[in-house]
């Protein structure tokens, strides 16, 4: 495990002054980098702090072990956020200023591109998720908690056999979508 | 494997008879695309259990990550420089929109201010330092913890109505608007005095989930009578235009 685990466990513990922590040491990169790219102060505010909900959310069962610096991992995933800001505002970036600055060693760099393509995944499969009708979504949401089917199946005033019946159809319907999904797609 | 997938489901929630197991996994071994999918939906339920039990603490998070990030850009956020010919016409346009906004109702009111809970002995099975606690933790803000605290007192007495309407608006102060529908439905749908209260603030839950047809259904059950009308009116009409 890497020392920088550290900056995981104040993510997941909502520890702020573990996250004070992160943003001394690497705010400023994230807005230069930004900066550098058609962006301003705010908008690196704003990648700074969806890229570190997205790190908490993949590493939120306390089982995500993290395999290179938190700083590559970081900027890795803002750079990516801001890539696609910038493709929805149709302004071209310039890439080579996205990378300066940064000087990762080569494996911590394809580590952290591992770990970006890994939330990325996640997150697709939870947008997925909610393209989905909203019986399918909310009753696929409500199975997932840690509460036993036949008390959801109570709470949604189901019969429990209904409910597993259902629920296999959603998942089915699931499973189909994301494996369409390009970025599922093309890694198969 | 359509035929499969309600075996699949069983068997990764740990629902088949020792039999049917064992005759799975023996498919499993030599169904390659059965073993497959049964991994393909290992993968989606780890990711959506994953997510699930994260979304509760992402409202709380995200509160820290803007206090911190408020302490670290301080507040010059989004402020540029700009001539005074360029800043009057903006003005003036805001000034137009402001007016018609207005005229049509459209401010938007604080539509989930939560009321506060008072204090009251709750005739039942749970003693009243439980009631006690939740009631201020609720009115404290601290909703993970009222949340908590309402489950409990729900499960010692499920007869009172106040609990499930109390934990549905702490969920709506946690912003898990889903588990807050799925309380004050019920309360909405039932005979209480919280009845009307709880249908405005099913439809406001709901309007925060983008479900603004299913929200006009419940803020159309607030009728005057309730101290939530004019806030009921007011969001009727926003989603009616």
């Amino acid at each position: 495990m890497h020392p920088d685990q550290r900056f995981i466990n104040s993510l997941q513990h909502n520890d702020s002054q573990g996250i004070a922590e992160i943003y001394r040491l690497y705010a400023d990169k994230i807005v230069r980098m930004i900066r550098h790219n058609n962006g301003d102060e705010a908008d690196a505010a704003d990648i700074l702090q969806e890229a570190l909900i997205a790190i908490y959310r993949l590493s939120a069962d306390g089982n995500f072990k993290l395999t290179c610096p938190f700083e590559a991992f970081l900027v890795t995933v803002c750079k990516r956020k801001w890539l696609n800001v910038l493709k929805k505002r149709s302004v071209n970036p310039v890439t080579k200023s996205l990378d300066e600055g940064f000087t990762f060693e080569r494996s911590d760099e394809m580590e952290a591109n591992g770990l970006a393509d890994q939330l990325e995944r996640e997150s697709t499969l939870m947008q997925v998720l909610e393209s989905m009708g909203s019986t399918c979504r909310e009753l696929i949401k409500a199975c997932m908690g840690k509460e036993h089917q036949e008390k959801v199946a109570e709470r949604l005033g189901l019969t429990y056999a209904y409910l597993r019946k259902k629920k296999s159809e959603c998942m089915a319907q699931l499973g189909k979508l994301v494996k369409a999904h390009p970025l599922f797609n093309r890694e198969q | 494997m359509d035929n499969f997938f309600e075996s699949i489901q069983d068997y990764l929630d740990g629902a088949l008879s020792p039999e049917e197991h064992q005759r799975f996994e023996r498919e499993l071994e030599r169904n390659e695309p059965l073993l497959l999918e049964t991994d393909h939906q290992r993968m989606l339920r780890e990711v959506l259990g994953k997510q699930v039990a994260a979304a509760p603490m992402i409202p709380l998070l995200r509160n820290t990550l803007k206090e911190v990030s408020d302490r670290h850009f301080g507040s010059v956020r989004k402020k540029k420089k700009i001539t005074v010919v360029q800043w009057l016409a903006p003005l003036a346009a805001a000034a137009v929109i402001l007016v018609v906004v207005n005229f049509m109702g459209w401010f938007a009111a604080d539509y989930d201010a939560l009321p506060p809970m008072t204090s009251s002995v709750t005739r039942g099975a749970v003693d009243d330092s439980a009631v006690s606690q939740a009631t201020e933790a609720y009115n404290a803000g601290d909703y993970l913890q009222s949340i908590g605290l309402f489950r409990q007192l729900m499960a010692a007495d499920p007869t009172v109505a106040r609990y499930p309407y109390y934990l549905g608006l702490s969920y709506i102060g946690n912003e898990d608007y889903q588990r807050a529908i799925e309380q004050l439905q019920a309360v909405a749908d039932g005979k209480s005095v919280f009845a009307e209260d709880a249908c405005y603030f099913t439809a406001v839950a709901l309007w925060k989930l983008g479900k603004d047809k299913e929200a006009l259904v419940y803020m159309r059950k607030v009728t005057e009578a309730s101290e939530y009308y004019r806030k009921a009116e007011k969001l009727r009409n926003k989603l009616d235009n």
